[in-house]
């Protein structure tokens, strides 16, 4: 075969492969339309969100960055979020209010360089409001946010404590552990009186974190006559908790304290279970992966956190997300809180350039969204109220940039079925045990 | 010192090396008969953790089955790396693939996660199979062992004996160490040193299939699953040396199991990980940083 031949495949075969791979990537980082079959949007829906129908904004286009987990461990959590987002766009749309053009990023499941590379294009688009998700890309999109002056909303791992109080930075998720230790203690101290002593297993999201955290739950639990005993630091993302578990079943522990989030739980369940221990164990964090990896280890886990059960309906507006998720995307879980808490962003989002449009102000101008997003930091949402009410509340903190309220619960896994067990607000307040 | 808790945790190590022992022991060869930097290791881990879930979860074939499919699948497609991309690469690059070979292995590794990701695994973050009911051995001292565990150290421990046996003992374990000292002489002496290694290929990727569905039925199969397995059979091959005996390969990646349980006695589990890069650093320390070419490169180089 000549040289020129040989070259030649060559060069083809090299650019079938780098075609191939492209077309692989740009796959992975598709986003679902909203199906067909998605139920007509009326007046109903400016009602159930809490818009105001003076000021819908039907003739904008609003640019709207949505940086998420679109390739790596977290790609089907972008994907739902992203699909939330989208659901809530296209309603918002039918129902008079602005397109909201969606510029899709991949921060990559939380690579700090995808974090900062992603913000500054949003930044050098013009993007001027954006869901986040991994805490701000576990904090490296926050330098950016700031210069670029993009309104961020977080609802998937919210602020933590160290991206409160970031300029233009809010998180629109209860924190985890934090805001759930009241309503856990609270919880054991009413129904689990033989509780004297619990476990701390917590999954390693880097030192100042889990000694905040540890800090946190030994004086919220001891202030309920609960002690902490034993903290056990384990691999964040891990599956092998076998010389953890070992070490907890030997500490002289009542209850275990699980502040691990996603499949993590599943894994440490089992193996908990698998060891011959039937501790009670509490977290703070549930995803159905938890129960696929478990199995029937998961059976009587409890976990305290702003959880949204699409089967207990607090509000008409979450009742009319789930029917209406259900119809676009048919093929899909009901929405858990990830899907609620991207959905409401895009609403609030929506209610921030209403309040602009009602004060004669410029929607394209990143100060005057920030002063109309501050000036009333309650926002409808899909969370909380009774049934019958249009809609819950949620609140955020001015000074910290996270919820000081959202409805929180107490739920049991049995059977197979989720069982709502006790309310609380962020932090604790307003705890009730459930009839 | 609670030597209860210190027995369970030692094991647990046992328990967790055994399949270390054996992925170390597939390092090795490919490392130093072979001579590749194999990164794509951690691909055929994975590989066989989702086909034998896959193929129990969704395909209804009966577990143990789906394991021996998966360790088979893995096996092929680690023969076809070595047949299909490292070898091209080396007969062009010559004493200089190193290089090329470990970018390839890495793009592969990395391609092949995603694609494994977005075939298997886009709908869910993780994908479990029952491999057997996990159900607890009556053991001394109130130590806890499931039949899932004695399975994986019988199945593991016996692949480790059978490999140091062939290795140290017959025709085949001869042409390998023969392969691995002068690669040239042996292929005077007639044998094939292409074909040896693509069977190095094979059986070690097989090996690491294997661990990958045990792996997957211990935990579940995720797309990134292979990764932490593959840098600890670095390291045990590493440890053990270039020409060591098969013998203190799969003794190593014992202790590594060891070492690194019995460690959270001490230190907590999330920091048990530093132990195992932390004897490698060690050893590198200790030995004194130096790139080898092998033989057979330079001479290939000079032809």
């Amino acid at each position: 075969m000549s040289l020129m031949r040989k070259n030649g495949r060559r060069r083809f075969a090299t650019v079938t492969a780098a075609i191939g791979i492209l077309a692989l990537a740009a796959c992975s980082a598709e986003v679902a339309d909203p199906a067909p079959g998605a139920p007509e949007v009326d007046g109903d829906l400016i009602a159930l969100s809490g818009a105001n129908p003076d000021a819908l904004g039907g003739d904008l286009v609003i640019p709207v960055g949505l940086n998420l987990a679109l390739s790596g461990a977290g790609a089907y959590y972008g994907e739902v979020t992203a699909n939330a987002a989208r659901l809530a766009a296209a309603q918002i749309k039918a129902a008079g209010g602005p397109e909201f053009q969606f510029i899709i990023k991949d921060h990559k499941s939380g690579d700090p360089q995808a974090g900062v590379q992603t913000t500054r294009e949003l930044g050098q688009e013009g993007v001027n409001m954006a869901l986040y998700s991994y805490i701000g890309v576990l904090g490296s999109a926050l330098q950016g946010i700031a210069e670029y002056e993009i309104l961020s909303l977080d609802g998937g791992g919210g602020t933590q404590e160290f991206a409160k109080e970031m300029p233009y930075f809010y998180g629109t998720r209860a924190l985890a552990p934090n805001d759930t230790y009241g309503g856990t203690a609270q919880y054991i101290a009413a129904e689990l009186p033989d509780v004297d002593t619990v476990t701390l297993v917590i999954g390693d999201t880097g030192a100042e974190n889990v000694a905040d955290s540890v800090a946190k739950a030994e004086a919220v639990f001891n202030e309920n006559g609960i002690g902490v005993g034993a903290v056990e630091v384990v691999p964040y993302g891990g599956t092998d908790f076998s010389s953890a578990i070992s070490k907890v079943v030997a500490s002289d522990t009542d209850l275990v304290l699980s502040v691990q989030f996603g499949t993590d739980t599943g894994y440490f369940l089992k193996q908990l279970r698998e060891a011959g221990s039937d501790l009670q164990v509490i977290g703070v964090d549930f995803i159905p992966d938890i129960v696929e990896i478990a199995g029937p280890a998961a059976e009587g886990y409890i976990m305290s956190l702003d959880y949204f059960d699409a089967d207990n309906i607090t509000n008409d507006w979450a009742e009319f997300m789930v029917e209406s998720a259900a119809a676009a995307y048919p093929d899909a879980p009901k929405p858990d809180y990830y899907f609620a808490n991207y959905y409401q962003d895009i609403f609030t989002l929506w209610q921030v350039v209403q309040r602009v449009i009602a004060s004669g102000g410029d929607v394209n101008d990143s100060a005057t969204l920030l002063a109309a997003f501050e000036s009333d930091l309650t926002f409808p949402s899909v969370y909380g109220g009774e049934p019958g009410d249009l809609h819950g509340f949620q609140s955020i903190d001015k000074k910290s940039h996270s919820l000081s309220e959202r409805q929180m619960y107490v739920n049991v896994l049995s059977g197979g079925e989720i069982t709502r067990v006790a309310t609380y607000g962020v932090g604790g307040t307003d705890f009730a045990l459930v009839d | 010192m609670d030597t209860t808790l210190l027995a369970q945790l030692f094991l647990i190590g046992i328990v967790s090396g055994a399949p270390l022992a054996v992925l170390g022991l597939g390092m090795s060869l490919i490392l130093n008969v072979a001579h590749r930097f194999h990164f794509a290791f951690a691909l055929t881990i994975t590989l066989g953790g989702f086909v034998a879930a896959i193929l129990a979860t969704q395909a209804g074939v009966p577990a143990p089955l789906a394991v021996l499919i998966a360790a088979v699948a893995a096996g092929l497609v680690g023969a076809a790396i070595e047949m299909a991309i490292y070898r091209p690469l080396e007969r062009r690059a010559g004493a200089a693939s190193l290089l090329p070979v470990f970018v390839s292995a890495l793009g592969l590794t990395i391609g092949g996660q995603s694609l494994i990701q977005l075939v298997w695994a886009r709908d869910t973050t993780s994908r479990p199979f029952t491999l057997m009911a996990s159900e607890r051995l009556p053991m001394p001292l109130d130590l806890r062992l499931t039949t899932l565990d004695l399975t994986t150290l019988v199945v593991f421990g016996g692949i480790a004996a059978v490999a140091v046996v062939i290795l140290r003992f017959t025709r085949a374990g001869q042409v390998v160490r023969g392969v691995r000292g002068n690669p040239l002489m042996a292929a005077v002496v007639g044998v094939r040193p292409a074909t040896v290694y693509v069977w190095i290929f094979a059986l070690a990727s097989a090996a690491s299939g294997l661990a990958g569905a045990f792996f997957a039925a211990r935990f579940s199969a995720t797309p990134a699953m292979g990764f932490d397995p593959m840098f600890s059979a670095f390291v045990v091959a590493f440890l053990a040396g270039a020409a060591a005996p098969a013998l203190r390969v799969v003794l190593i990646g014992l202790a590594l199991g060891v070492v690194q349980s019995v460690s959270g006695m001490w230190i907590p589990s999330n920091l048990t990980n530093i132990v195992v890069f932390g004897l490698l650093f060690a050893y590198l320390a200790a030995r004194g940083l130096g790139v080898k070419v092998p033989r057979r490169l330079r001479l290939a180089g000079k032809a």
